[in-house]
């Protein structure tokens, strides 16, 4: 493909470039080459460091999880405890006769 | 026997850099000659390849036609070339080198001719679509023929002769005398 035997009919563009050289493809080849290699081994360094970092994020997401659901699953028992038929099934099971007290303290905002 | 470029271009995206080698090796001169119809020196010209070389090698699993390779990494270097803008400076090309270093006055000389008739190619050049630079530079300067160059610019021969014929009829124009010419056999 780069052979430049003189050809009838053809415009003699010599003068613009210098004949093909091949130490110019082996040194912009090898320029490329080389800074592919090292954008590659740089991606590998971000790879490596989210590789790192990985295990402690994802720890400290499991423990705010374990906690959170704690929390909620405590939270929960409280609310539900509070609630008038809970209270008054409590009293059943015990025989205990309610005194006017806590009556309003167990009714105490039933109609919200 | 010349392996394929498909055969390359496998090997390669498994991570193979010979295979890379080879087949930058294989088109450098071509990328080189598309880079320089659009920027007009030899510096950017390899610059613009480098770009695009890194460019073609990551992006290597998006040739989807392994056996045309040499056309897909033309026009990368086509893009890479008009990216930069530089294409644009072709108008006004001016040799880096002739201002590098002090000369004696008889090489001084030829030098100055053979910048002058550089120059003056190149601005002749310049005048030309980029296709017609294309084709002109690859079958006169680097001695394709038509089948290849239709190959690797996307065109049909018969479209590549067009070319050629208007390109070298463009640049006896404005050559005049320039112009070194021979009748044509091909």
């Amino acid at each position: 493909m780069t052979n430049r035997s003189r050809e009838p009919g053809r415009i003699d563009l010599r003068a613009i470039d210098a004949p093909a050289d091949p130490l110019q493809a082996q040194q912009v080849i090898a320029a490329a080459m080389s800074r592919m290699a090292a954008d590659r081994e740089s991606n590998g360094d971000v790879l490596t460091s989210i590789v790192i970092y990985a295990r402690p994020l994802l720890a400290a997401a499991a423990a705010l999880l374990l906690i959170a659901t704690g929390t909620l699953i405590i939270t929960q028992g409280r609310a539900q405890a509070d609630q008038p038929a809970s209270v008054l099934a409590t009293w059943a099971e015990s025989s205990h006769v309610p005194t006017n007290g806590e009556l309003l303290a167990a009714f105490q905002g039933y109609d919200r | 026997m010349i392996e394929s470029d498909a055969s390359l271009v496998g090997r390669a995206r498994l991570g193979d850099t010979a295979a890379m080698e080879t087949l930058l090796r294989r088109y450098f001169r071509a990328c080189y000659v598309v880079a320089f119809a659009r920027v007009g020196n030899r510096f950017d010209a390899e610059d613009v390849c480098q770009d695009a070389f890194i460019r073609c090698l990551e992006q290597l699993d998006e040739c989807r036609e392994p056996d045309k390779f040499g056309a897909w990494l033309i026009r990368i270097v086509r893009n890479t070339a008009h990216n930069r803008g530089d294409y644009l400076r072709v108008r006004s090309a001016e040799p880096i080198a002739s201002h590098l270093h002090l000369q004696s006055p008889a090489r001084t000389d030829a030098e100055a001719q053979r910048n002058e008739l550089r120059d003056t190619l190149m601005r002749a050049l310049a005048q030309l679509s980029e296709v017609q630079r294309d084709v002109v530079l690859l079958h006169d300067l680097e001695g394709w023929r038509h089948a290849e160059i239709a190959v690797h610019l996307d065109l049909s021969e018969g479209m590549s002769r067009r070319h050629l014929s208007d390109a070298r009829k463009d640049l006896r124009e404005i050559l005049g005398d320039y112009a070194t010419l021979e009748p044509d056999h091909d």
